[in-house]
């Protein structure tokens, strides 16, 4: 049987059905501009820092530029992402060709060389990898701490060799079978003073193991002998416990 | 009101289309500036073109 409508009915139908869509076309526009708006305002009012969902699409450098991780510094309110990223730990397989390796992931600033030892100085950046590995197999024979006071701006300069008061850093030495005497020396910044070294004095280390952690810290220093030939130039990007910097001096 | 802002109970689509495009030209901006080394007058020329471009076809959609 087929349904009729009374003639108000068909008016009230009539009348309805667009009113309804205008309605929906029109909620449509302003959810659609008022999510722009806000998309916008945000861009703005972060500027010229990425928005927040921008970040996963840029690479580590532009998704926290310098300029906000130094502010970050100076207020100590990091971004959750930036840290997690900061204190990222991952496996590395040294290689099995002999040769000492590089301690830290970062740019080789300098390799100079003074009574006999050379300092491979490794300039890590806010985007590099901030733990540190043993260059060879050995035991640590002492963990020096030095430097409270002032340092050099940023450390990315070894003080030590600009005759300027030290950076705070820690010296680990080690005695190496292979090698002889070698240490590290993991030089941090004015803003962070942290480092953590995790092994002992008398600890064994195999070659490549995690030697410590410098906090928001700026240089890392393999001192070895100076008759070491390096395999690394400067200006060179190493990675710890991976690249090859430096063979012995029967190689 | 003239129909290129309101029409027939809601906002333009002329009106409508340009603050959208505008918006996503914007930031698609930003993301290339971000993205790419493309030089700040060079990128502020295409990306002036490409919306002058745009709100003209939004125009000749409308008037045409």
């Amino acid at each position: 049987m087929r349904a009729t409508t009374r003639p108000f009915e068909r008016r009230l139908l009539h009348d309805a059905n667009p009113g309804t869509s205008r309605m929906t076309t029109l909620l449509v526009q302003v959810l659609v501009l008022v999510l722009l708006a806000v998309l916008v305002g945000i861009w703005a009012l972060r500027f010229p820092y990425p928005a927040f969902w921008l970040r996963g699409f840029l690479p580590a450098r532009k998704r926290w530029p310098e300029r906000e991780i130094r502010d970050w510094l100076g207020n100590g309110r990091f971004h959750r992402g930036f840290l997690k990223f900061f204190n990222r730990d991952p496996e590395r397989n040294p290689p099995s060709d002999p040769g000492l390796l590089a301690p830290a992931d970062g740019l080789v600033t300098s390799a100079e060389v003074r009574d006999g030892i050379r300092y491979l100085v490794i300039a890590l950046s806010f985007w590099d990898m901030h733990v540190q590995r043993s260059p060879a197999e050995g035991k640590v024979v002492a963990i020096q701490l030095s430097g409270d006071g002032f340092m050099d701006g940023e450390g990315r300069d070894f003080a030590f060799l600009r005759v300027k008061q030290c950076p705070v850093q820690t010296r680990v030495v080690l005695d190496t079978k292979d090698y002889g005497r070698l240490a590290v020396r993991l030089i941090t910044s004015i803003a962070a003073r942290r480092i953590e070294v995790w092994p002992c004095e008398g600890d064994m280390l195999a070659r490549g193991q995690r030697l410590g952690r410098i906090l928001l810290g700026s240089t890392v220093v393999l001192e070895m002998p100076e008759d070491f030939p390096l395999r690394v130039e400067i200006g060179q990007r190493v990675c710890a416990g991976e690249t090859l910097v430096a063979a012995g001096a029967s190689a | 009101m003239t129909p290129f802002v309101w029409s027939a109970g809601h906002i333009g689509w002329p009106l409508f289309g340009i603050l959208v495009f505008s918006a996503l030209c914007l930031l698609a901006t930003d993301i290339v500036w971000r993205t790419t080394r493309t030089s700040f007058r060079k990128l502020g020329a295409c990306v002036a073109l490409a919306w002058m471009i745009g709100i003209a076809m939004a125009l000749i959609a409308y008037f045409g």
